[in-house]
C-alpha cells in the first residue's frame, strides 16, 4: 500500500495546518507605547529544568483558593443557648510554600465561653497546616452573647470570628392539668367600613401573637427552684415547652444520641426549633435543637448530654417571656400553686386549610359546629339616626342589609382535629379573611323532584322572595345530600308560586337528579369573617385528648361579581 | 469602596449612578452626553490608559432582542466630538438587551490597579440578571493591551428562552454563539507587532479576529470545567478564570489572559446574590441570566458568574 493511501486516516483533511497564514491588515496601535505595564510577560524557567519551554502561568481555581488564610466558620450563630454548646473553628494556612506565625488568638467579650486552643501563641503554622480551636459556650453568663475571637497572624490584619447567640433557660415545671391550659392566638386587623357595609380589611400581623396560661403546683426543691429562677431570671427569655404537645418516649435513649424516636405529626416541632426533654422533676431537663424531622423520629443538631429513659416527656419548645410575673398561692410551707402567663416571642406559623371545599374563591367551613352548648345567632344592622330631640327621629338604613352573626364551636379530639381547627384559625387570620359558613340549619325544604339539568328548585315557602331580596348572606345555598355529597349554588331569582311553594332559580344546574327524600339539609351559605381578632383554645388535656375553641363569625358583603378570584374583602 | 449596590429606574439613571460610582473609585470621567445618532446617553471614562464609553439606547431591537439597551465599547484617548459614538481605535459596541427599569438592584464592582475594570450586574427584576462592563485582562503570553468590553444578550424567543446552552443567547465571555444577536464579548489583543486588534466571538472558524473563551462551546477553554459541580464534601464550587484565546494563524491559538476578579461558577449550591467566602476574599455570585426557574421564563440553568469584592 502506498503511504499516500493512509493520508485520510492520519490527517483530518481539513487542512488546518497547511493554510498559509492569513494576511494581517492591522496598523500600529497608538496606545501601545503608553502601556508598558500591560505588555508581554515572560516567565523565568530555572536552569536545571531540562525542557526550557516558554509560556505564561495560567490562573486557575487554586489561585483563588490557596495562598491565603482560611478561617472557618467566620460567624458562629449559636441561636438559643440552653445547654452547653461546643463548636470548632478551623484555621488553615493555605499558603503552599510559606510558614506563618499566629501571634495572638484573643477572645473579646467572652464571658461564659471557654476557648481551647491547640497551643500557646506564638504558634507556628507550617505551609498547608490546619489547627482547630474548640469553643464551648455555657448557659451561665450574659443573656446576649456577642463575642469576637480574633486571629492575628504576623504580617496580616486580624481575622475575626463573630460569636452570637442568646442564653435561654428551660421552663421545666409541668402544668396542673385539672385546670387545663389556655392558649390564645391574637391577630390584628385594620378594618375600613363604608356606609354600605363594604369592608377593606388589612392584616397587621403576619403571624398571630400566641400566649399560654397555666397553673402549676410545685413542691419541695422544685418550689424553691421556681422561686429562684423567677427571682433571678424572670426578665429573660425562657424555653417554654408547648405543654399540650407532650409525648412520652417509648424507648430508652442513651447519652449522646441524636435521633429521638417519637411521633412528630401534628405537633409544634419545626426544623431549627427547640425541643425539651423532661424527667420526673424540674431538675432533670435538657433543651436541644432540631435538625430534621422524620415520620417517626426527630434528629437533633447536637447529641444529648444525658441519658433519657423510657417515659421521659418530650415537648416542642417555643421561646417565651413571662407576660407578667407569676402569682403564687402558698398552699403550705412545702407546696405552692402559681399561675403563669407566657407570651411567645417568636412567630408561630401554621399551614392554612388546604383540603376544604372551595366556593367562589373562598373555603367552605363545612364541618358542623359542636352543639353541646347553645350557639348564639344574631344580626348586626347599621342604622343612621338623626334625632334633634323635639321632632320624630329620622332613621336611615344605608346598607339595607344586616350582617348575620353566628357562633361556631369546635370540640377537638386528638391531634389531627386540633391541627385542622388551628388551620381554620390561621385561615381566618382573626378578622381578616372570609370563609363561607353554612348556617348548618334546615333553612329550606325541597318539595319537588329536581332534574339534574334543571336550574329551578321548588321549596317550601319561607318568605325568601319577600324578605331576603337575594342579598348577600341569603342568596347562596349549601345542599347536603344523604349520600354525603354537598352542592353549593347561588340563587339568581326567587318567586313565590303560592303560600306553600317558592321557586328558586340557581346559577348552574345541580348535575344530579334529586328527590326530596335524598336531601339531608339545605342551608344558607354566608360569606363570613371572624368577629374578633383573638381566638382561644382551651386544652382540657394534652393533644391526645380534648380541647375546645369557639368563635363568632360575622357576615361580610361579598362582591356581586361572579369571579372566582379572591374577593376584594 | 470597590463594591457598591444601588438602585435605578431606567438605563439613563443607571449611567448616572455608574458615573458617581466610577468617579468615587478612581476613574476619570470624560463626559456624560446625549447621543446624537440614537436616543440615549453616553458616558465616557478612563482609568490610566484604559478608555471606555458606556451607552444607552432606549429604542430599536425587536421582540427577540427587546430594548432598551445598555452597551460599552473600548477605545484609546477621548475625543470630545459632537458624536459621542466616535472614538479612536474603538471596538464595536457590546450590547446588553432588555435592560428595562426600574431595577431590583444594581451591583457595581471596580478596581483601577493593577488591572482596571468596571463590572456591572443589573438585577432587572427579582432573580433576573444582566452583566456588562469593561476592563483589562490579566494578560498572558505575548499580548499587549488586553482591554475587554462585554454585555449580555438573551434571545427572547419562546422556544429558546429557557435553554441556557442555546447558541442564540450571547453570553459574556462565552463563544458558543450564532449570529442571532450581536456578539457581546470583545477583547483587544495586540501581539506579534500586530496592533489594533479587536477580537470578538465569532461563528466562523476562519475568522482571524475570532475570540475563544467561555464554557458552552466544545472548543471553549473551560468547556470541560462547566460540568464540574460543587464539592459533595463542602458544597462549594470552584470558580474558573474566564480564559480568552485568539488565533495565531495556522490553526493555532494563544491564551491572552482572563478578566480580573471575574469567574465562571456553577450555582448548584448557591442562591443568586449569595456571597462566597474564600479565606479573606468575598465573591458575589450571580446567575448568567436567571437560575433555573419554570418553563417559559428566561433560564440560564446553573451557570453563573462570581465577582470578587476587593475592598
Amino acid at each position: 500500500m502506498p503511504w499516500t493511501a493512509l493520508w485520510p486516516l492520519t490527517f483530518s483533511g481539513q487542512g488546518d495546518y497547511f493554510t498559509s497564514p492569513p494576511v494581517w491588515d492591522g496598523r500600529a496601535g497608538g496606545a501601545l507605547g503608553s502601556e508598558p505595564r500591560f505588555g508581554a510577560r515572560s516567565v523565568a524557567v530555572p536552569q536545571h529544568v531540562a525542557d526550557q519551554r516558554r509560556g505564561a502561568l495560567q490562573a486557575m481555581f487554586g489561585e483563588d483558593f490557596f495562598d491565603r488564610i482560611h478561617v472557618e466558620p467566620r460567624v458562629l450563630n449559636l441561636g438559643n443557648v440552653s445547654s452547653v454548646q461546643q463548636r470548632a473553628v478551623r484555621v488553615w494556612n493555605a499558603y503552599r510554600a510559606r510558614a506563618l506565625t499566629l501571634t495572638d488568638a484573643a477572645l473579646v467579650a467572652g464571658e461564659g465561653i471557654v476557648l481551647t486552643a491547640p497551643g500557646a501563641t506564638p504558634l507556628p503554622f507550617a505551609p498547608l497546616s490546619e489547627r482547630t480551636w474548640q469553643i464551648a459556650v455555657g448557659t451561665d453568663g450574659p443573656p446576649v452573647i456577642a463575642a469576637t475571637l480574633s486571629f492575628q497572624f504576623a504580617g496580616f490584619g486580624a481575622i475575626p470570628v463573630v460569636i452570637t447567640g442568646q442564653r435561654i433557660v428551660a421552663w421545666a415545671f409541668a402544668p396542673d392539668w385539672s385546670r387545663g391550659v389556655l392558649e390564645r392566638l391574637a391577630w390584628k386587623t385594620d378594618i375600613l367600613t363604608s356606609p354600605t357595609q363594604v369592608e377593606q380589611r388589612r392584616g397587621l400581623r403576619s403571624a398571630p401573637r400566641r400566649s399560654f396560661e397555666a397553673r402549676m403546683i410545685v413542691d419541695g426543691r422544685e418550689r424553691v427552684l421556681l422561686d429562684l429562677a423567677v427571682f433571678g431570671w424572670g426578665g429573660r427569655t425562657w424555653a417554654l415547652p408547648i405543654w399540650p404537645d407532650v409525648q412520652w418516649l417509648a424507648n430508652e435513649h442513651a447519652l449522646g444520641v441524636r435521633v429521638i424516636a417519637c411521633d412528630p405529626a401534628h405537633r409544634d416541632f419545626r426544623v431549627g426549633g427547640l425541643v425539651q426533654l423532661c424527667g420526673k422533676t424540674a431538675f432533670e431537663v435538657e433543651v436541644a435543637e432540631v435538625e430534621a424531622i422524620g415520620a417517626i423520629s426527630i434528629t437533633l443538631r447536637h447529641p444529648t448530654t444525658k441519658a433519657w429513659p423510657r417515659g421521659t416527656r418530650l415537648y416542642p419548645v417555643r421561646t417565651a417571656r413571662l407576660a407578667e410575673l407569676p402569682k403564687v398561692t402558698r398552699l403550705s410551707d412545702q407546696a405552692a400553686a402559681i399561675s403563669a402567663r407566657f407570651d411567645i416571642v417568636e412567630s408561630c406559623d401554621w399551614p392554612t386549610v388546604a383540603d376544604a371545599p372551595m366556593y367562589r374563591g373562598h373555603p367552605v367551613l363545612a364541618q358542623r359546629p359542636d352543639e353541646t352548648e347553645a350557639l348564639s345567632n344574631g344580626w348586626q344592622r347599621v342604622l343612621l339616626t338623626l334625632d334633634n330631640d323635639f321632632g320624630r327621629p329620622f332613621v336611615m338604613d344605608p346598607a339595607d342589609w344586616a350582617a348575620v352573626s353566628q357562633a361556631h364551636h369546635w370540640r377537638m379530639h386528638g391531634r389531627a382535629e386540633r391541627s385542622a381547627v388551628r388551620s381554620w384559625l390561621y385561615t381566618l387570620r382573626g378578622r381578616q379573611c372570609a370563609v363561607w359558613r353554612p348556617t348548618h340549619a334546615d333553612d329550606l325544604v325541597l318539595v319537588a323532584n329536581v332534574a339534574g339539568t334543571a336550574t329551578a328548585l321548588d321549596v317550601a315557602n319561607v318568605g325568601l322572595a319577600r324578605f331576603a331580596g337575594l342579598r348577600p348572606g341569603r342568596r347562596d345555598l349549601r345542599i347536603e345530600l344523604r349520600n354525603g355529597q354537598a352542592i353549593h349554588r347561588r340563587i339568581t331569582a326567587a318567586v313565590a308560586l303560592d303560600d306553600e311553594i317558592e321557586r328558586l332559580t340557581i346559577d348552574t344546574a345541580i348535575g344530579v337528579d334529586i328527590r326530596p327524600q335524598a336531601v339531608q339539609r339545605i342551608s344558607f351559605l354566608v360569606l363570613s369573617r371572624g368577629d374578633s381578632d383573638e381566638a382561644e383554645i382551651e386544652h382540657h388535656t394534652d393533644s391526645d385528648g380534648a380541647a375546645d375553641a369557639s368563635l363568632v363569625l360575622r357576615a361580610v358583603r361579598d362582591p356581586d361579581s361572579d369571579d372566582s378570584g379572591p374577593a376584594p374583602a | 469602596m470597590a463594591y457598591a449596590t444601588s438602585a435605578a429606574n431606567d438605563p439613563n439613571e443607571l449611567l448616572d449612578k455608574l458615573r458617581l460610582f466610577a468617579q468615587g473609585n478612581g476613574w476619570a470621567i470624560d463626559g456624560l452626553r446625549d447621543r446624537t445618532t440614537k436616543t440615549g446617553r453616553a458616558l465616557s471614562l478612563h482609568a490610566g490608559p484604559l478608555y471606555a464609553t458606556f451607552l444607552t439606547e432606549l429604542t430599536g431591537g425587536d421582540g427577540n432582542r427587546p430594548p432598551p439597551f445598555v452597551g460599552a465599547f473600548g477605545h484609546t484617548g477621548y475625543v470630545a466630538n459632537a458624536n459621542a459614538d466616535v472614538q479612536n481605535e474603538a471596538s464595536a459596541i457590546a450590547w446588553t438587551n432588555y435592560a428595562q427599569g426600574p431595577y431590583s438592584a444594581v451591583h457595581f464592582f471596580s478596581q483601577v490597579a493593577p488591572q482596571p475594570y468596571l463590572h456591572i450586574v443589573l438585577e432587572t427584576q427579582a432573580g433576573t440578571f444582566k452583566h456588562f462592563g469593561t476592563g483589562r485582562l490579566v494578560t498572558a503570553g505575548a499580548v499587549h493591551t488586553g482591554q475587554y468590553v462585554y454585555g449580555s444578550q438573551w434571545f427572547y424567543d419562546a422556544n429558546h428562552i429557557n435553554s441556557p446552552d442555546d447558541q442564540r443567547h450571547a453570553v459574556a465571555f462565552d463563544d458558543a454563539w450564532y449570529n442571532f444577536v450581536s456578539p457581546v464579548t470583545r477583547v483587544r489583543a495586540d501581539y506579534d507587532g500586530v496592533a489594533s486588534r479587536w477580537h470578538s466571538v465569532s461563528d466562523s472558524d476562519t475568522d482571524t479576529r475570532r475570540l475563544l473563551c467561555g464554557w458552552r462551546g466544545r472548543a471553549a477553554p473551560i468547556n470541560l470545567l462547566k460540568d464540574l459541580g460543587h464539592s459533595t464534601l463542602t458544597g462549594r464550587a470552584p470558580g474558573q478564570p474566564l480564559w480568552c484565546a485568539v488565533p495565531r494563524g495556522a490553526g493555532l491559538f494563544s491564551d491572552v489572559g482572563h478578566p480580573p476578579d471575574l469567574r465562571f461558577i456553577r450555582l448548584d449550591s448557591y442562591a443568586p446574590g449569595e456571597e462566597l467566602t474564600l479565606g479573606s476574599d468575598r465573591w458575589k455570585l450571580f446567575p448568567v441570566h436567571r437560575k433555573n426557574g419554570p418553563a417559559g421564563t428566561p433560564n440560564s440553568g446553573i451557570y453563573g458568574y462570581a465577582y470578587r469584592i476587593t475592598d
